[in-house]
């Protein structure tokens, strides 16, 4: 375990190092505060269009953050060749990966938890509200997000031929399954046939990454979610992980790495 | 000393001072500056559509924002309970928070509460636990029911009628939300500004007319609303009697009718009535409204007359 958790402590101090997070964050907090100060009738504590663009700058960052940082991991080791010192040493490929994962699932959290901390400050200032619990229930669902895209990366990174096309092809999906992924039996539905049968089949094989985006709930002050439906999205989340980690290592372990 | 070799001396010496080198490319920038400034003002205020960086990025295609934000303004008034390009929009082809405001006649059919469909699978069943699937209205039954919370739809009214000025609807809407969160001062100003881009809209005048009314200035609302009645005339008299904008007639008929009533001007209350007579569909109503007016009664209010919608509570 202290292998895997040492590949993991490289790969956020390498977050830590690069300036993404810190250049995604101070845009997102420019762009925010910038469009706070817009007069709006001149109400000061409208707040959820303020919210709105935030929570979507945020999860804008977040798939970039966590693509770009899973796409790099194991090409960037290949290409220095610093995999081969790594591997001579007894540790096995499926640490790597299982190292690789968790480190950039946690810089994704870590960047998470500051993007969400400017997020709470924005919206108490405005809205003088403290909805604690449904902000961390949002956070919660974000990171599982993170973990399930970084698995999926990872998988991309070993089978795709370059960083580039691993960031492109994840971007692709990940944003089409969180845009239309809610609609996809409906569109089955209306389609019929094979069309339909393939869309139907597509629906139920794809990861419903849509049920992590909870914003609308955020944004507008809904309840809280039951503890148990965040208790079944992290079951769901995990048994994807799982599947694309699986699928990955699978893939590395038989991997020429010259 | 020959000519290019005093200029070789000058750039060496240049070369030798870089900050000369700024203080001659500040004054050359300065400069050109203080020479094009006016010039583009000129020709900005012979073109002021120029003016605006958004007309100039977007052309006519800020006209599909603009409604992207109206439609907006609409969501945030469901708190997100709403259904996509793929759902049935049947039940909100007219915007409620329009129809509640009571500045267009709605064109909803269907069950506002049922367009996501029946549950298909437990997918579906569990993605409906991630966002809003319960029907409210903001400031009526909404999740967290504060005070005045309806305000949260202004920004999306205001960012739209950046994009499309034309949109009356924009401005008559945003105006009847401020005026029931208590911005009557800001709900005027928003209107006259779309009457500077809609100069003979009776929608706007109409509204206007309202904001004056609440502010006890029946003379004015009076002259505002005769405006737009004749504006209205001008308008509509042209098209057919089927296509005719009955909705405002009878709105802006009511209205001076009432505010006739209430000044004591039993002629002119009645002269409006008789005007709205022949309007409206069902004509049974405002004739027992004469009937009553002619006894010497005040024109009441009535649950099918046009005039109570859009009223502030």
């Amino acid at each position: 375990m202290h292998i895997i958790l040492a590949v993991t402590g490289v790969v956020i101090l390498e977050m830590i190092r690069r300036k993404d997070v810190y250049v995604l964050l101070f845009l997102t907090a420019l762009i925010t505060l910038l469009l706070g100060s817009v007069n709006l009738f001149g109400d000061a504590n409208i707040a959820r269009y303020l919210k709105e663009v935030c929570l979507t700058l945020i999860w804008i960052c977040s798939v970039v953050i966590a693509i770009t940082t899973a796409a790099r991991q194991i090409p960037a080791e290949k290409e220095s060749r610093t995999i081969f010192p790594l591997l001579a040493k007894p540790v096995t490929r499926a640490q790597v990966l299982l190292g690789k994962f968790l480190g950039c699932w946690a810089a994704c959290a870590l960047s998470l938890a500051l993007f969400y901390v400017f997020f709470c400050l924005v919206s108490g200032a405005r809205e003088h509200h403290w909805p604690l619990v449904n902000y961390f229930q949002a956070l919660l669902l974000h990171i599982l997000f993170c973990g399930v895209v970084v698995a999926l990366t990872l998988l991309g990174s070993v089978v795709f031929a370059a960083p580039s096309s691993t960031v492109t092809i994840v971007g692709v999906v990940v944003m089409g399954i969180l845009l239309l992924g809610r609609h996809l039996h409906k569109v089955a539905l209306k389609v019929g046939g094979l069309a339909g049968g393939f869309l139907d089949t597509l629906y139920y094989s794809i990861p419903n990454l849509e049920w992590y985006d909870v914003r609308d709930l955020i944004i507008h002050n809904w309840p809280r979610m039951d503890w148990t439906v965040i208790a079944t999205d992290a079951l769901y989340g995990a048994a994807f992980i799982g599947l694309f980690l699986v699928a990955a290592w699978m893939r590395f372990r038989r991997m020429a790495l010259n | 000393m020959n000519t290019p070799d005093s200029l070789k001396e000058a750039l060496a010496a240049l070369a030798r001072r870089p900050g000369l080198h700024l203080a001659l490319l500040f004054g050359l920038t300065f400069g050109l500056a203080k020479i094009q400034h006016p010039r583009k003002a000129a020709f900005q205020a012979r073109n002021s559509r120029h003016d605006d960086p958004l007309s100039s990025l977007l052309g006519d295609g800020r006209k599909l924002f603009a409604n992207h934000f109206y439609t907006k303004a609409d969501v945030y008034f469901h708190s997100g309970f709403y259904p996509t390009i793929l759902d049935n929009q049947e039940s909100h082809r007219t915007a409620h928070m329009a129809e509640d405001a009571g500045v267009t006649s709605s064109k909803n059919t269907g069950d506002e509460e049922q367009f996501l469909g029946p549950v298909r699978n437990w997918i579906d069943a569990h993605g409906r636990k991630h966002f809003p699937s319960v029907h409210t209205h903001l400031g009526q039954d909404s999740p967290d029911g504060r005070k005045s919370v309806e305000r949260e739809i202004l920004p999306w009214l205001r960012f739209s009628s950046k994009l499309d000025p034309n949109r009356v609807e924009t401005y008559t809407v945003a105006a009847y939300w401020l005026r029931r969160t208590g911005g009557h001062v800001e709900a005027e100003q928003f209107l006259r500004e779309g009457l500077r881009a809609n100069p003979d809209s009776p929608e706007i005048l109409f509204e206007l007319g309202r904001c004056r009314e609440d502010a006890s200035d029946s003379d004015r609302a009076r002259n505002i609303w005769e405006l737009a009645w004749r504006h209205w005339q001008e308008r509509e008299s042209a098209k057919p009697v089927e296509e005719r904008d009955r909705f405002l007639a009878s709105q802006l008929l009511i209205h001076l009718a009432r505010l006739e009533s209430r000044a004591g001007h039993r002629d002119r209350c009645l002269h409006w009535l008789s005007v709205l007579l022949p309007l409206k569909p069902n004509p049974e109503e405002i004739r027992k409204r004469i009937a009553e007016v002619q006894a010497g009664l005040p024109l009441g209010d009535t649950d099918d007359a046009p005039g109570q919608a859009g009223k502030i509570p």
